[in-house]
This record gives structure tokens, sequence and C-alpha cells, in this order.
């Protein structure tokens, strides 16, 4: 009995909690991901750049001299700026291509990304970087010890991920962003302003992104490809979430994160990622609309 | 040989509560050129997607030739000797004429010609060139079907659906949008077809129905209302106050 | 017949006896020059060029993107690999690769072969990831450090032996067989089931109800395709003497795509030439600056937006024809 509670305080809590510091970040990242798809039918390869932008952002902003937790909003005004910059001076000319509009938009995210990953290693150099632990020091929670900072995270990374779906479903930004992705026209035809709605929107979600990026840079470190496998995660999360579903990339981001946190006790920490990539085909075998909706949709 | 090419009964498919067809019977004999009229949403269309398998039927039958289906498949359509055209018009945007009806007419090479050179392929050749000349396309053999006028488009529609030398030949609103010139040459290539292909047609031009078919079933809310000759369906009373409540011409 | 889709082909042939050409005079310089290490670049950039034709394949035929091509790639590698360990021929190391794509092909078929668009993109993306990181873990295929050892083998053409050691012979070789990957697969693409598949790309569901075997043609094309890269990638440990697990990555499949968005999508000759000029271009910039990634990737994105028939829909804008 003793060994069972052990079990649970030592070594299983903890790394549920590590999982939870993952699973908030990947999903305000496919929240982001989702989003854009959702509405703008987008596949942003681009998304794992984006969130190595924040991080590279939010290190350049702590080395300017901001204090990180101040540093946070401003990462997201940047990132936001910049994606609403990149929708309308870039996105939005090949999105009127017609049915090769997926293909098209992905190809071109994809070579951005290749760019962005490039600049990023000209500015900041190959090596791996960390900024300073904003909130050093832990606290004790039921006999765990836990770190400030990752408590910090997991609380913002919540309410972050609240916020932006009351936004989604409860004002009047988030029922033009629902009415558009249902169908265009007939939005635009109601006055709704889709085009600012497109770049909007596509600033949320870079802006998600980059993010998720500032926020797990001091627990993770940053170098030029970290982008990889987060843009792999986050593509797992939405696609087994379903394309487009705000509900699916929260669901779908906290149960893998927790799916791959808990696998690396029984199996090597390596085989963590084909083990979702599996859960990944297995679920767009079975069900090809992920398990939930599509947004506009549902 | 039997003389019902078509043979439906007790037709029945729901969608949600709804009852798109409802216990529908009718034969089609050979060579005949039958119409399936009604107002909008009477189910006519049901009725093509039953019949190629699109949509399952909830009870009834299908008989094609004789045999037997509860359900047929599309991609049996073709063997079973069933050519269908469609509604909207449903060609191989991005290629030419010639090669839509090259790739309908491929089927006539029977056995296995699927990677045998195209140049092989001579009945298929010698279908497209018959195909051309009786629809009236030959100049038009290397223009892009977008480029075509919505009823050339028409025509070629039905061309298509022939080209693989049907034994029954499904039109669905063969005239839907056309000119009135256009619907009066439409009748003329309908009636010669009707020479060597049975014929089952959904239509709305009463005129057109009157002048070329020999059987007419009238549907109505998914049943069959009436069933008949033209003039004596046009002549039928429910017939009348269904159109005139209705408001359709 | 003079149709525009066999006129297109027969363009695509001209272009690519025109590269046939270029190449062969290339040979000819370099052989008088006494070079080895160019030869030793161009023959890889043809079999990373049939990696390309492969992914033209899938996209400019049944406008699928494939993006986890390179798994085929580096399996075919791999497979040669162990073969040629295990038995220092060339023939017999061919069919194995031949044989096991097969099977490979069809397996991934299975699993991706229903799904359109973005999903089999991804798919395609998932299945070369899982495989990847599989082999990366594998002791005995090398885990990170790959395979190395291969054995120098002669190929015996009848009349005549290539060594794979001579740089001249083995790129004339791998030109040939490259040549040869592309007349199979131009060949099948013009048969009624190649037609077919270009028609399925604009209407499927009218193809059902004509009879077009819409599920064995998309197979074909599938298992067609990973045929070729898997045999493009089979000469590769010929030429490297090593394999490893990199072959199989998304960047090796990213620059496939680059390759056929350069050359153009909508001409069998397209990605070869993508593929060929994408490698010249990689060498001068590297030579240039180490931010090569950016610069392709810019490239990359002015092609998309700017090229949409790649480089050869420029050469071939005044004749008719192409896919689209």
């Amino acid at each position: 009995m003793q060994e069972t509670s052990d079990y649970l305080q030592f070594v299983l809590a903890p790394q549920m909690f590590t999982g939870l510091t993952m699973g908030v970040a990947v999903v305000l990242a496919a929240l982001g991901l989702t989003i854009i798809f959702g509405l703008l039918d987008v596949i942003n390869m681009a998304h794992g750049a984006f969130y190595a932008v924040g991080a590279y952002l939010a290190l350049a902003l702590e080395r300017v001299g901001f204090g990180y937790i101040v540093l946070l909003p401003l990462v997201v005004l940047v990132m936001a700026a910049f994606g609403y910059l990149l929708q309308y001076g870039l996105i939005q000319h090949v999105l009127t291509r017609g049915r090769d509009r997926h293909v098209t938009t992905l190809m071109l995210t994809l070579g951005l990304a290749m760019v962005i990953e490039d600049a990023n290693r000209a500015i900041f150099g190959v090596e791996t970087l960390r900024p300073a632990n904003p909130i050093p020091g832990s606290a004790a929670i039921f006999g765990m010890v836990l770190p400030n900072y990752r408590l910090f995270l997991i609380s913002a990374g919540i309410l972050i991920v609240a916020a932006v779906m009351v936004v989604i479903y409860r004002t009047r930004f988030g029922a033009m962003v629902r009415a558009a992705a249902f169908d265009r026209q007939m939005a635009a035809s109601l006055g709704v302003p889709v085009k600012r709605i497109y770049g909007l929107t596509f600033a949320l979600g870079v802006a998600l992104t980059g993010l998720a990026g500032a926020l797990l840079a001091p627990v993770y470190s940053i170098f030029p490809t970290m982008g990889h496998d987060f843009l792999v995660m986050a593509f797992i999360v939405v696609i087994v979430g379903g394309l487009g579903s705000v509900t699916g990339a929260v669901a779908a981001g906290f149960l893998l994160t927790q799916v791959q946190a808990l696998a690396s006790l029984v199996v090597s920490p390596v085989w963590g990622s084909p083990i979702i990539l599996a859960v990944m085909v297995f679920v767009l075998i079975m069900r090809p609309g992920g398990l939930f909706g599509r947004l506009g949709h549902v | 040989m039997t003389e019902s090419v078509l043979d439906i009964r007790n037709l029945s498919v729901s969608f949600g509560g709804i009852r798109a067809v409802d216990h529908l019977s009718f034969t089609v004999s050979r060579n005949s050129v039958t119409a399936l009229i009604g107002p909008n949403g009477a189910g006519k269309t049901t009725v093509f997607n039953l019949i190629d398998g699109s949509v399952r039927a909830d009870t009834g039958t299908i008989a094609i030739e004789g045999k037997e289906f509860v359900r047929p498949r599309p991609g049996r359509l073709r063997a079973m000797g069933i050519g269908r055209s469609f509604q909207i018009t449903s060609l191989f945007s991005g290629l030419t004429v010639a090669e839509n009806l090259r790739l309908a007419s491929q089927p006539l090479e029977q056995g296995r010609h699927w990677l045998t050179p195209l140049g092989w392929s001579a009945k298929t050749r010698i279908r497209v060139e018959e195909l051309l000349a009786q629809f009236q396309l030959c100049g038009k053999a290397g223009h892009d079907v977008d480029a075509l006028s919505h009823g050339e488009q028409r025509c070629l529609e039905i061309a298509v659906a022939l080209a693989a030398r049907p034994k029954l030949l499904m039109l669905d609103e063969p005239t839907q949008g056309m000119s009135r010139p256009d619907r009066a040459a439409m009748a003329d290539l309908i009636q010669a077809l009707a020479q060597t292909v049975t014929i089952v047609l959904i239509e709305h031009d009463l005129e057109l129905v009157a002048n070329v078919c020999d059987h007419v079933v009238v549907m109505d809310r998914g049943r069959k209302l009436s069933e008949g000759s033209a003039n004596a369906v046009r002549a039928d009373p429910q017939v009348k106050a269904v159109y005139v409540g209705r408001g359709d011409p | 017949m003079s149709d525009p889709i066999t006129l297109s082909m027969r363009s695509s042939h001209l272009f690519v006896a025109s590269a046939l050409f270029a190449a062969l005079l290339f040979a000819l310089v370099a052989w008088t020059l006494g070079d080895r290490f160019y030869l030793r670049l161009a023959t890889e950039a043809l079999l990373f060029s049939g990696l390309s034709l492969s992914v033209g394949i899938l996209f400019g035929y049944t406008g699928l993107l494939p993006l986890g091509q390179a798994l085929f790639f580096g399996f075919g590698a791999y497979a040669s690999a162990l073969a040629l360990r295990h038995n220092p021929s060339f023939w017999a190391a061919i069919f194995v690769v031949f044989i096991a794509t097969l099977a490979l092909g069809i397996a991934c078929w299975l699993i991706a072969g229903r799904m359109r668009g973005v999903y089999f993109a991804l798919v395609s993306f998932g299945l070369a990831e899982i495989v990847s990181k599989a082999v990366y873990n594998i002791r005995w295929l090398g885990a990170s450090d790959g395979l190395r050892g291969i054995p120098i083998v002669d190929i015996p053409l009848g009349f005549l032996s290539i060594s794979t050691d001579a740089p001249l012979a083995f790129f004339l070789f791998a030109l040939v067989f490259v040549g040869f990957l592309y007349s199979v697969s131009a060949y099948v693409l013009d048969t009624p089931l190649g037609r077919g598949l270009m028609a399925m790309k604009s209407n499927e569901r009218r193809m059902r109800f004509l009879g077009y075997p819409v599920f064995a043609a998309r197979l074909v094309a599938y298992v067609l395709a990973a045929e070729i890269a898997a045999l493009a990638g089979a000469l590769y440990p010929m030429l490297r003497g090593f394999v490893s697990p990199d072959l199989m990555y998304f960047s090796v499949s990213t620059e496939a795509i680059i390759g056929v968005v350069l050359g153009g999508a909508t001409m069998l000759a397209g990605p070869l030439y993508g593929a060929v000029i994408l490698t010249v271009l990689r060498s001068i910039i590297a030579s240039l600056t180490q931010y090569h990634l950016l610069v392709t990737g810019l490239i990359f994105m002015i092609a998309v937006i700017f090229l949409p028939r790649g480089i050869i829909g420029i050469a071939q804008r005044s004749g008719g024809g192409g896919l689209d």
C-alpha cells in the first residue's frame, strides 16, 4: 500500500506534472494551428518556426533588460503584429488559388519555415541558449516538490487557453471568426470584414505559438531546430482533435502530452514520438475528421 | 430477352425523418422513352441515386434486365449496362472534349487493356469519332470542356453517359438551363437515341416530355402519383392540381 | 493521336533528351579533365532526382502531396546496403529492393490510400517519421551511425561490367538507370490507367460510374512512385559506401518537393530538371553563404507564388500541353 502511494507521489504525479507543463504549451500552439486552419484553410508548416521565434524574442527582450514575466505580453504583441503582416503581405496572395489552396499554402509556409529557422541561426547563433529561471525555487504541494516557474507556466497557460475559448465562443470577434469559417462569402455579404478577420486570426495563431515558445524557453532551452519536434507534436494534436476544432485541440493536447509523459515511464523516451505518431495515423484511419468537429461546423 | 429493362418494386428510402421515396414501383420496357416528372423535391433524382447505388434503399428491389439487386454499386454500373448523366454537368474539367469521350469509351476495349499503349485502343478511337459526329461536336474535339457553351456541355454530358454503349440510359434533366432551340435539338437527339437504347429521363420541360416520351411516371413527395402516356397523365386532375397548386410550370 | 496530353508527354521526352545530351557533354568534359569529385556529385544529384520524380508522379498525376516520400528512398538504400553486405551482387540487391518495396508500398498504401489532401500529406509525413525514428534507435541497423562498409561491386551488363567505384562509368550507368525509371513512369502514365488518374483528379465520382478501376489505379500510382524512389535510393550505398537514417528525414522529402515545384509539376521531366537545378544552386549558395536553408526557402517560396508551372513551364509557354 505504501509502495503504491509512494509510486503515485514520487513517480507518477511528477511525470504527470511534467506532461502538464508540456501540455499547456502544446495546447497553446495547437489552438493557434487549428484556428488558422479552421478559418483560413491554411496548413501552417511554419508554426514550429514561430514557436522558436517566440522563444528567441523572449530571450532578446530579457537581454535588453525586461523582466521575464513583464516581457511575455510584449512577445504576444510583437508576434501578433508579425503574424498580421505575414498574412496580409504573403499568405493572402495565394489564398485565392482555388482547390489547390491547401497544397500551395502548405508549401509556402514550408519555405517560410526554412527561412525563419536560418534567420534565427543567423541572428542568435547555433548554440543552445537558455534564459534564466524567472521564478526560481519550488513549492511543496501534496508532498511533491514542484518548481515555481512551472506552476506559474501551467496556471498562466490554462488561463490563456480559457481566455481564448471565451474569445472564440463568447465574443463578437469570435462569432465573426466562426461565421467566416463556416461560409466566407455569406459572412462577407453580412458585413463581416473578412480580410481583416483573416489577418487578426492568423495574428492570434502566431501569437499563441510564440507565447508557447517564450513560456517553455526557460524549461527546455532554445536552439535553432527547436521548432521541428514541436511542430510535429502540434500537428498530431490538431489531427487527433480534429483539424479546425478548438475543443479538440485542447482535449487532444492535454491527453497526448500525458500519454507521452507516462509512456516514458514504461518505454525508453525515444519511442515516445513514434508512439504518438502511430496514434495519429491510427486516428486518421479510424476517424479522418479527428475526434471532434470543425470550427464553425459544430 | 426480357421485355423490361428496369423494374422498380416497392422502393423506399428515408433521410432523417423524411420519406424521400415512398413505396415506388414502375417498369421501363425495352427501347421505350420513360419520363420521371414531378415538382421539385418529389424525389426524382433520389430514384436515380437509388438505381445507380449512390444511395441505399430501405426497402424494395431494383431489377435490371431481370436481375435483382438490393443495392447496385456505382462501380458496377457500367458493367450492368447503365449510363447516367447528371443534372449538374459533371465532366472532366481541364481536359479536352475528345479526352472526355475517350475516357468514357475506354471500357469498350474488353479485357486487359489498362496498361497497354493508347494507340492500341482502336475501338475507343472509332467510338470517339462516332460520338463527336452524333452530338455535333466535331469542331470542338480539341477544345477544353470549360470552353464549351452550356448547351454543348449538356450534349457532351449525355455523350459521356452513352459512350460505353449502355442498354439503359438515365438522363437527369438533360435540357437543364438550355435555350429553346437547343431544347428542340435535344428532343430530336433523344428520339434518335431511342432507336437503339432504352431511356429514362427526369425532366421539367413538359412539352419535350409530351413530344418524346412513350411513358410518363409522375412523382409527388416521394410517391407515384400517376402513370401512363403523356396525354393521359396531362389530363389527370391529380397531376394538374399538384403542378398548379405548387406554382410549377 | 495528337491530343494535348500526348503532345505534352512528347515535350517532356524532348526535355529529358536535351538533359541527357547535356549530361553526356558534362561527362565528356569531366573525363578529359580526370575529375572524380564532380562526377560523384552529379551521380548523387541523379539519384535524388529519382526521388523528385517519385514525388512528381504522385503530386502531378494524382494530386497527392507526399510529405514523407524520402521514406522509400531511404528504405531502398537500407535494403540495398543490407543485401550487398550479405551478397555483393548488384542485380540481387536490386531484386531484393524491388520485392521489399512492393511489400512496403502496399502496406503504406493500405494505411494512406484512402486519404486525400492534407490528411494524406500528414500520414505520409507520419509514416516517414515513425520509420526513420525507429531506424535511428535500432542497433542492428546501425542506429544513428547507419550502416557502413558497403562493398564495391561490379555491375554485370552482359557485354561489359561497371564497377561502382569508377566515377565516370557509374555516372553513365546511373544516367541510364534514372532514364529507365523515367521511361517506365512515362509509359505507365500514358496508358488508359494513367490517363484515368488525371481524370480522377478533376472528377473521381464520374470515373467510378464509368467503370474505371479507381482503387487499383491509385494503388498502381502509389506503388510505382514508391518503387521509383526506392530503386533510386538503392544505388546510394553503392555510390557513398554507407547509409544513414537521415536519408529518410523530412529535410530530404522537402528537398524533393522543392525540386518538383521548381522544375514544374505539370510535366514528368520537371522534377528531374528541378532536382538537378536545385543541387547546382545549393552548391553555389553553399560557397557564398552558410545560410543555404534560408536561400533555398526563399527560392521555394518564390517558385510557389510566381512559378506555378515551374521552370519548365517558362520554357514551354509557347507550346501547349501540360497537365492542367
